[in-house]
């Protein structure tokens, strides 16, 4: 497993900062979802160490609507779908995900490839952070 | 012993070198002062934080000991390491932890070793990394040497030369002197080129009880690819510090023209260091470092210089 995603923050609590800016982040970049539709998907973050290359995790995305819909499930870095339902009120898939990168997940309606709902997963890297070093005049050398 | 008799004219040419350069005063120059922006993997004054940096210089240098019957020190092998956490460092044999740093100032809580008790040592001591082999920084009960009083074990001497004519110390009766662990603050404030930089320490080890304060300046400045800095400060050190160090008991000589008790004095401390990267990996390094004792403890029988000087030249590895 590489990475640190929200559900694992007790093993990178000094993250805990980044972890929190980036969920406020990432909820900004949701875009507005149709009434009716409830999208999620979890985790949303995942906090790459210096080492770490990719992110691997278990997601599970879930929506629910108001009305029997036929839908797709997308990913941004694929064109296929991942998933797709018909005529289902609800529906949720569950996968592994490797990502070097942040991924968009989206629901289209199958008929009109409209825009339904979409949310980020983000992978933030955790970048070495520097600070002055104390200079002491008063040793040998 | 050997001697260097050419400090006063090596420090009246250090303390030119500011006016000298001072036109440089607006290039960046390694330790100047830095915000967060310029603290980055290339900075020199910058550190990463959570990780070791070790390197080891390779040249040749020495470290005179002015205590009697005592060798200079040949330096050929330095190595010195520093750890950095968002508060807490370690450097060499100092340990920190960081109150306040802005880009101006900094504000430090240090806990140091006594550098006096290097000139007693007769320890592995390589530059500014000391090896104290066997040496106990917690007082166990030993009396202080100074004032008359009886003294510890007579051991931890090396002397090459013992002196009994009754006019000299014989430095193999000399008590066992202890390193003294040091605590206090430590006050940095950076001007441009400038830093100023003030310690306030004191003895936690119940060695000898005694205070230090150092007041100094040092101004950077930078010619192409060569990074200098020049240093002078004043070190005002407690009647028992200097009494624990450099005074006499009865138990030492046996000549009550020897016995000495020294009292609080102010040394002199004036360096000058060159710096100049090579590779990522490689960088020559030089420094001179010239103490002057105050002359109050200059008349101490145990020291037959009152200056110390400590010169070193050559190549920095970092791992």
């Amino acid at each position: 497993m590489g990475g640190c995603t929200i559900f694992k923050l007790g093993y990178c609590l000094p993250l805990s900062a980044i972890v929190l800016f980036a969920l406020q982040h990432s909820s900004a970049l949701a875009l507005p979802q149709l009434a009716g539709i409830e999208f999620s998907i979890q985790p949303r973050l995942c906090v790459l160490s210096e080492q770490e290359e990719r992110c691997e995790d278990e997601l599970e995305i879930r929506w629910t609507a108001g009305e029997p819909r036929a839908l797709c499930l997308y990913r941004s870095d694929k064109q296929l779908p991942l998933r797709c339902w018909e005529n289902e009120l609800s529906g949720s898939h569950r996968f592994s995900l490797s990502a070097a990168a942040n991924v968009t997940f989206s629901l289209r309606e199958v008929d009109q490839n409209l825009l339904l709902a979409s949310a980020e997963f983000e992978v933030v890297r955790d970048e070495p952070r520097y600070r002055r070093k104390r200079r002491n005049p008063w040793s040998f050398f | 012993m050997k001697r260097i008799t050419t400090p006063i004219a090596l420090a009246a040419l250090l303390s030119l070198a500011p006016l000298t350069w001072a036109s440089d005063s607006a290039k960046p120059a390694a330790g100047q002062a830095v915000d967060d922006a310029y603290c980055t993997e290339d900075t020199p004054a910058c550190r990463k934080v959570g990780s070791w940096d070790v390197s080891l210089a390779l040249g040749i240098g020495t470290r005179t000991n002015p205590v009697i019957g005592r060798d200079d020190q040949t330096l050929i092998l330095l190595p010195q390491f520093s750890w950095y956490g968002e508060k807490f460092f370690v450097e060499n044999y100092e340990l920190g932890y960081t109150l306040l740093d802005t880009p101006r100032q900094m504000l430090n809580l240090i806990g140091t070793m006594d550098l006096d008790a290097f000139f007693f040592r007769d320890s592995l001591s390589i530059g500014n990394f000391t090896l104290e082999g066997g040496q106990d920084l917690v007082n166990d009960g030993s009396s202080i040497p100074g004032n008359g009083q009886d003294g510890g074990d007579n051991t931890d001497t090396d002397a090459e030369t013992a002196v009994s004519t009754g006019t000299q110390v014989d430095p193999k009766s000399l008590d066992k002197r202890r390193t003294a662990a040091l605590a206090g603050i430590e006050y940095s404030h950076y001007l441009g080129n400038w830093m100023l930089n003030a310690q306030l320490l004191s003895d936690i080890s119940g060695v000898h009880n005694g205070q230090e304060l150092r007041l100094g300046a040092s101004y950077d400045f930078a010619i192409e690819k060569n990074h200098f800095s020049v240093f002078g400060g004043l070190e005002w050190q407690s009647r028992a510090l200097l009494d624990y160090y450099y005074g006499t008991n009865s138990n030492e000589v046996n000549n009550a023209s020897l016995l000495f008790e020294a009292k609080a004095d102010t040394a002199t401390v004036v360096k000058f260091a060159w710096h100049r990267q090579l590779s990522k990996a490689w960088s020559l390094s030089a420094s001179v470092r010239y103490k002057r004792f105050g002359s109050s403890t200059s008349d101490s029988p145990l020291l037959e210089d009152n200056k110390v000087i400590t010169a070193f030249i050559g190549g920095v590895y970092h791992f």
